[in-house]
């Protein structure tokens, strides 16, 4: 891991302003991407991921905006922001990229995005490959025969059969698996330093995804491309990702290593995640899943937002927000959680009472147990 | 279903047969999907109307008799008129003026075969003028709605693709032009520079850029929300290029339906003005122009208003026909 991060992105927040209210769909997230590292971004419905994978290429539209924090990219700020001389508000800074040298020199060339559905996401009116030499003409200064040549052996790279006969055929043509291969190929093409995957297998079967998710090891390893990989599916982020991001209704939760992640979980939310899934690993009885459903970001709930469906939560907890604080440092990078539970924050957790939580329990008595004990030896 | 895929598969090269050849689960619905996308579908719907092939088969012998007579006026000065049958224009050297059609008798004599449709009052025939005043007919449709159509398509695609004040602005310009009463328009220009069948082409044409623009913009609204349009935009295309080559081909089936039926409409107006006189000047022969001079001898000569009246009838309803087949053709919604 080099010491520079290839795109650090701080305390971002993206709102939307509709006729309701204002709904703070990503509300102040921080993470970095190393050179050559999968980051899982994972999260319910709703949680702000496409949101987040889309405000890193500024793609968010109206009535989303952009509203503070920071990202950039190899140093290049693609969103900063600094207070107006006058009232204080925040505002764009000069030096943020243009939406001209966005164009140019980020989204495709730097930074590029593979939308959720590939049924959707080729245009119907021309063919496979005219769309993917047209972005390789694009993005890399080729001529039309070169980027032609480039995109069949792209094609056959991400295991495209016949890439050259497919090469002239429309998208109807091809099957859901397909597409998505021809979208990654596309995202590849360009040579990114970073690529966005935004739920890129959501849509597909179970089969076609393990073989998707295979290729992109694969071609991860071949390229070291970077890659953000946003998914609701905890399983495909133990298969791929090397550092999560655990996101609940704007805000990171919990960030850490995977192994980390999934075995020394430290936020009650990714706890209720691991334990409403099928584990290989574990025998369980049933699968406990989080109950309740997530609140609109429109009004969220006051104090920490998962405390309202948290098991463990207590009155602290709907009174102060917790930011994300290191709790543990390892070879991947620091684990920060964002839970009064980690005792690194000094709110009185303990001394509070616990609260009644309307919705019942959602963990088993074992692993309470064992969550108290662990409180206990931490004290 | 079998039965049709056969006949587009014939339509559609090797593509079909080689689908058909590797038989997959889900076959059948592949070939379903396949024949439901795409241009020759789109035709091969065409050819299954008989109503939509009677007014593509009007417009292509309308289409083709209005090139050859342009060629034969412009290019050649009437020489094959004149060598193979009669001068359009000049008056002929034996008078045999306001003959009936052939079978038909009147005080002027017998009809016959040699004027099938009979003469007008300087002894010209109708046939022949009939064929020659095809070209403004055709050239006046397909000018004014290619102007509008390309007007059209880019004010509205601009208009849908941006929205917010770029859309306003737009769209209450593209309504100002409802409010030009344009026929008054035309002929004032007319008056003021002289009678000009361009001013009628373009008045026509810029009078129907808000139609158009109207309908792709409603188009336009859904297809920028597609992913693809959100993929160009996150692989650095630009909006220019976006709006021509992802926006509008996506956008345009309404806008050609629209045009096939605005050409019929245009075709009637300029007859409009042709017969009011303010189209094509005599001698140059047009329908509405034909039309107005029998208005004189209607009564005793019949055949003066009914051939050309005939002749704009049947164009119009052939483009009209056809443009119905089209949109019954692009609607999915249509389709059992």
């Amino acid at each position: 891991m080099s010491a520079e991060p290839l795109l650090e992105v701080r305390d971002l927040k993206t709102q939307f302003f509709t006729e309701e209210g204002v709904v703070r769909a990503v509300d102040g997230i921080s993470f970095d991407v190393y050179e050559g590292e999968i980051v899982g971004i994972v999260g319910e419905s709703g949680a702000g991921k496409s949101v987040a994978a889309q405000s890193l290429l500024r793609l968010v539209e109206s009535p989303g905006e952009i509203v503070a924090g920071e990202v950039r990219f190899r140093g290049e700020p693609i969103v900063e922001f600094e207070e107006a001389e006058e009232g204080g508000a925040l505002v764009p800074t000069d030096r943020m990229l243009s939406d001209e040298e966005m164009r140019e020199r980020i989204r495709g060339r730097e930074i590029a995005i593979i939308f959720q559905d590939p049924m959707e996401s080729l245009n119907p009116v021309y063919t496979v490959g005219g769309q993917l030499s047209e972005f390789i003409e694009l993005n890399r200064d080729l001529s039309s025969a070169e980027a032609r040549e480039l995109a069949v052996e792209t094609l056959r790279e991400v295991g495209i059969p016949e890439a050259e006969n497919r090469f002239d055929e429309y998208p109807h043509q091809f099957s859901g698996g397909m597409r998505q291969r021809v979208l990654i190929a596309m995202a590849l093409a360009c040579e990114p330093s970073l690529i966005i995957a935004d739920e890129p297998t959501t849509a597909l079967d179970v089969t076609v995804e393990a073989q998707i998710l295979d290729l992109v090891n694969d071609l991860q390893e071949r390229y070291d491309t970077s890659f953000i990989w946003v998914t609701h599916d905890m399983g495909v982020v133990a298969e791929i990702s090397d550092r999560v991001n655990v996101m609940y209704l704007g805000e990171v939760v919990e960030q850490a290593g995977v192994d980390d992640l999934f075995h020394d979980s430290r936020h009650p939310y990714t706890e209720a995640l691991l334990s409403s899934l099928p584990r290989p690993d574990q025998t369980v009885e049933e699968l406990n899943p989080i109950e309740g459903v997530m609140p609109e970001a429109i009004n969220p709930p006051s104090g920490c937002r998962f405390h309202p469906r948290c098991p463990e939560a207590r009155e602290v907890c709907a009174r102060h927000a917790p930011a994300p604080k290191a709790v543990d440092e390892s070879e991947s990078g620091p684990h920060r959680s964002a839970c009064f539970r980690n005792d690194v924050f000094e709110v009185g957790y303990e001394e509070s009472a616990p609260l009644e939580v309307e919705v019942g329990a959602g963990f088993s008595v074992g692993e309470t147990d064992a969550a108290g004990a662990e409180m206990e030896g931490e004290e | 279903m079998a039965q049709r895929d056969k006949e587009f598969g014939s339509g559609r090269g090797g593509q079909v047969e080689r689908d058909v050849a590797e038989p997959s689960e889900g076959g059948v619905e592949q070939e379903e999907i396949e024949t439901r996308v795409g241009w020759r579908y789109t035709l091969a719907q065409v050819r299954n109307d008989p109503t939509a092939m009677a007014g593509l088969a009007v417009v292509a012998v309308m289409t083709t008799v209005a090139v050859l007579a342009t060629i034969d006026g412009y290019v050649l000065d009437y020489w094959v008129a004149e060598t193979f049958w009669y001068h359009p224009l000049n008056d002929p050297n034996t008078v045999q003026q306001l003959l009936p059609p052939v079978g038909f008798e009147n005080v002027n004599g017998q009809g016959t075969i040699d004027h099938p449709l009979g003469t007008d009052r300087r002894g010209r025939d109708m046939l022949v003028r009939l064929v020659y005043g095809s070209r403004i007919a055709m050239t006046v449709g397909f000018a004014s709605t290619s102007i509008g159509m390309l007007g059209g398509t880019i004010v509205g695609a601009v208009a849908g693709f941006y929205g917010g004040w770029i859309d306003d602005v737009l769209m209450r310009l593209a309504e100002t032009l409802y409010a030009i009463p344009f026929l008054v328009l035309v002929i004032a220009f007319m008056a003021a520079f002289g009678t000009n069948i361009w001013f009628a082409m373009v008045g026509v044409g810029v009078a129907s850029i808000p139609t158009f623009a109207r309908l792709i913009r409603s188009r336009v609204f859904s297809v920028r929300e597609e992913a693809y349009i959100e993929a160009a935009r996150a692989a650095g295309v630009r909006d220019r290029r976006i709006i021509l080559r992802h926006i509008i081909p996506n956008s345009f089936a309404p806008v050609l339906v629209q045009a096939t039926l605005q050409i019929g409409v245009a075709i009637l107006i300029v007859a409009g003005l042709s017969f009011l006189g303010y189209g094509a000047q005599p001698p140059t022969p047009s329908w509405g122009q034909m039309l107005s001079k029998s208005r004189d001898v209607m009564l005793n000569s019949v055949w003066m208003s009914v051939w050309p009246g005939l002749a704009i009838l049947v164009t119009v309803m052939g483009f009209n026909m056809f443009g119905d087949g089209l949109r019954d053709a692009l609607d999915p919604r249509l389709q059992n």
